[in-house]
């Protein structure tokens, strides 16, 4: 059952607190001395034993059966903490994968998601992706962290349809990618015509799995420009030049305005788009528009703290770059904002 | 994000259609103009009343005024909807601005005189707040009020005064006590706008019409009993009044509609940057903001409904709302290119409506507070950054 107002503040409150804990800078530094590391995975076991995956599984498998409104909560804590690990591509996949009966028929899946797998897809994912034939070799690009005994998903064409393909990353061609994510790592997967575990077929599955993946993605960058804007207000405040706080200085103090204005905009965006999709309602246009506005805010956002703190931002020891880097590319990834917004304008004359 | 409607809200919102539809006033939709006609005045001022008195209006003053005293944001946006939805006239003028000033400030004989006649609409209000030299900083204002007997004695100018030229009574601020500070030397008052000395002269706006006015006050005599709280009371009589008037304020378009008009006309067939790839992709920039506004606005309704609402959320919604509007008035005109250009009548797209559009929209960024005054409130009173420097401090600098 999806969760109540106050459930799902005490979610926030309880995961929030966590990753401060377990995740908090001196685990970033760790990013800036040695840049795509691959994910924390002890701290990854520890966010599933904390139940956070089991919720997006149907309660009939004996999940939460949370909507994607509350796992919406987890993920943008995750962005506010910079956390590594494929938190969002697990959840959007755990919860399309049960949705269209994929684990019910493939326990060995549901196994080893409840073991504490991550499951992981292209972040190249869009409409206008050419699927590839799973009978030739596919290759998946942009994947995050496909490690051994992940749960990988790819869209490809079966029989003229759109159909996601699942494979079980073991002995599968990966190659690391170097990126502007230093939190992230991202591969290329090769998967041969015979790795495949199983195919969902129904052909809403690969337009579900992409719209759940935008509206997570959307309160991830969220969590990330939250933060980011929040130590730019702090150091505005705390950062004294001609006898002031630089905050009084109106050429910064309505830039900061600016940026609150923008993360206001986010914040209402990232939560109509996971509305919509727990209601089924005006789906597609609601992702759309929540692309649109949170990735140009958190990229903005994140860029003009940079301006805000000066040259201390430009530095490599500052940790203020690792959101640059995490808002700049989750700007990018699953569709851009300029993409998104030429499918609302489809969409909406579309509904007309 | 939606509003759910209980039993009782929902009788309200079809209790208020059905008196749209009884008492749909038989005044035309004047493009580019927003003042009622003077012409339309007697018929407007009955529409206006027949809100109150059906309870759409004013129905949050105390009991003892004609109200239930329960204040209720969702019916506040409930009403401001449906006006909007079924294109009838908006009451306009400051008559809520002054009602609320009078509520809290008012002696018993004026409101036991001004409520009853604001609730029947017998007079069009306007508000004299803004000087040639105060706008943005609105206590520099040097309108003076001086006690000459049983009268006082108004010398100055007024500036910007919405309706001013249709108006019976003015809610006026002055400066009465020169040698006090800056605010503290303000009263407010109310002054019949057909005083002998009082000259409202019409201002003619960017789009060639005029709805707001100069008004210029020649030693006008006022009441001494037309004094609105006590001397050098003003600033807070005004400030109060600004309050409810913010929280209150009625929705004039809706952005998502005007959006939704423009992926109309780049689809239809006459438009001259159809199926240009830039000018979709900008227009769905622009939708995707239009539809964060809404969201914006909602969000504050049912927080103000839940008593949680932001010190901050109406600026913030005030200049996004601003923006876009701006936003997509502009691409509006942009689309038809060249023919862009052509007005009114003699344009075949629309009647001219995104030219109107346009060059109308610039005020709602400038007037209720410019944007940047509002970038000041949200950075100060929200952000908790450093105040503007009074006029003491930058003194003390030099």
């Amino acid at each position: 059952m999806t969760m109540t107002a106050e459930e799902r503040g005490d979610f926030r409150a309880l995961f929030g607190d966590f990753l401060a804990r377990q995740a908090g800078e001196d685990r970033l530094r760790r990013y800036l001395e040695t840049p795509a590391p691959g994910f924390d995975q002890e701290l990854w076991a520890d966010v599933t034993k904390l139940g956070v995956v089991l919720a997006a599984l149907p309660e009939d498998l004996g999940g939460g059966g949370a909507g994607v409104q509350d796992l919406a909560v987890a993920v943008e804590e995750a962005g506010r903490a910079l956390h590594g690990a494929p938190l969002a591509t697990t959840l959007t996949a755990a919860r399309v994968l049960a949705r269209y009966g994929f684990l019910d028929e493939h326990p060995q899946v549901l196994a080893a998601l409840e073991a504490g797998a991550v499951a992981t897809f292209p972040q190249d994912l869009g409409p206008g992706l050419a699927a590839a034939d799973p009978a030739d070799e596919v290759l998946a690009h942009l994947v995050p962290d496909p490690m051994p005994g992940a749960i990988l998903v790819v869209p490809v064409r079966q029989a003229g349809d759109t159909a996601l393909g699942i494979a079980i990353c073991e002995g599968l061609r990966a190659r690391t990618l170097s990126t502007m994510d230093l939190t992230r790592s991202f591969c290329d997967v090769t998967v041969p015509p015979g790795a495949w575990a199983g195919f969902v077929t129904d052909p809403g599955a690969v337009a579900e799995l992409f719209h759940t993946a935008v509206a997570l993605q959307a309160a991830e960058s969220l969590g990330t420009a939250t933060t980011a804007f929040r130590l730019t207000l702090d150091y505005a405040k705390q950062r004294h030049q001609f006898d002031r706080a630089i905050g009084g200085f109106q050429a910064i103090k309505h830039r900061l305005a600016d940026m609150y204005i923008e993360l206001q905009c986010a914040e209402v965006a990232a939560a109509a788009a996971a509305e919509a999709l727990d209601s089924g309602i005006d789906v597609a246009a609601s992702v759309h528009t929540a692309k649109s506005v949170t990735g140009r805010a958190a990229a903005w956002i994140t860029s003009q703290a940079q301006q805000v703190h000066g040259g201390i931002g430009f530095t490599w020891e500052h940790v203020l770059h690792l959101y640059l880097r995490r808002a700049k590319v989750n700007e990018l990834l699953l569709g851009s904002p300029a993409a998104h917004e030429v499918q609302l304008v489809a969409a909406l004359s579309g509904n007309r | 994000m939606q509003i759910e409607l209980d039993d009782e809200l929902e009788r309200y919102r079809d209790g208020l259609r059905a008196h749209i539809a009884a008492h749909r006033p038989p005044i035309p939709r004047l493009p580019g103009t927003r003042s009622p006609r003077t012409a339309d005045m007697a018929a407007f001022k009955r529409w206006c009343a027949s809100l109150y008195a059906a309870g759409y209006l004013g129905y949050d003053w105390p009991q003892a005024w004609g109200g239930t005293g329960r204040p209720d944001p969702i019916k506040d946006f409930i009403v401001d909807r449906e006006l909007a939805d079924a294109d009838v006239p908006r009451p306009v003028g400051a008559f809520n601005l002054v009602a609320q000033a009078l509520l809290e400030f008012g002696s018993e004989e004026q409101r036991g005189y001004y409520l009853p006649r604001i609730r029947d609409f017998a007079d069009m209000w306007c508000q004299l707040f803004s000087e040639p030299e105060a706008g943005s900083d609105l206590a520099a204002l040097r309108t003076r009020a001086q006690l000459d007997g049983d009268a006082w004695v108004v010398d100055g100018q007024k500036v910007w005064t919405t309706h001013g030229h249709i108006a019976d009574l003015g809610f006026l601020l002055a400066r009465t006590e020169p040698e006090a500070g800056k605010h503290a030397g303000i009263s407010a008052f109310i002054v019949d706008m057909r005083s002998p000395g009082l000259t409202v002269r019409p201002l003619r706006e960017v789009t060639g019409a005029s709805d707001f006015n100069e008004v210029f006050l020649d030693s006008v005599r006022i009441p001494a009993g037309n004094i609105i709280g006590a001397r050098g009371q003003g600033w807070q009589v005004a400030r109060t009044a600004l309050a409810h008037e913010r929280a209150g304020s009625l929705r004039e378009d809706s952005v998502v509609d005007s959006s939704l008009r423009l992926v109309d006309q780049l689809s239809s067939r006459g438009c001259a940057r159809r199926a240009d790839p830039d000018a979709v992709r900008r227009l769905g920039e622009l939708a995707a903001r239009a539809r964060a506004t809404d969201l914006l606005g909602l969000r504050g309704v049912i927080r103000a409904a839940d008593g949680a609402a932001g010190a901050v959320d109406a600026a913030v919604t005030k200049v996004v709302f601003s923006e876009i509007n701006l936003a997509l008035a502009t691409l509006g005109v942009e689309l038809q290119g060249a023919d862009g250009i052509v007005a009114a009548a003699d344009s075949r797209q629309d009647d001219g409506h995104w030219q109107e559009a346009f060059l109308w929209a610039r005020g709602f960024t400038i007037s209720a507070g410019s944007n940047e005054i509002m970038r000041n409130l949200i950075a100060e009173n929200g952000l908790r950054l450093p105040r503007e420097p009074r006029r003491a401090e930058t003194e003390a600098r030099r």
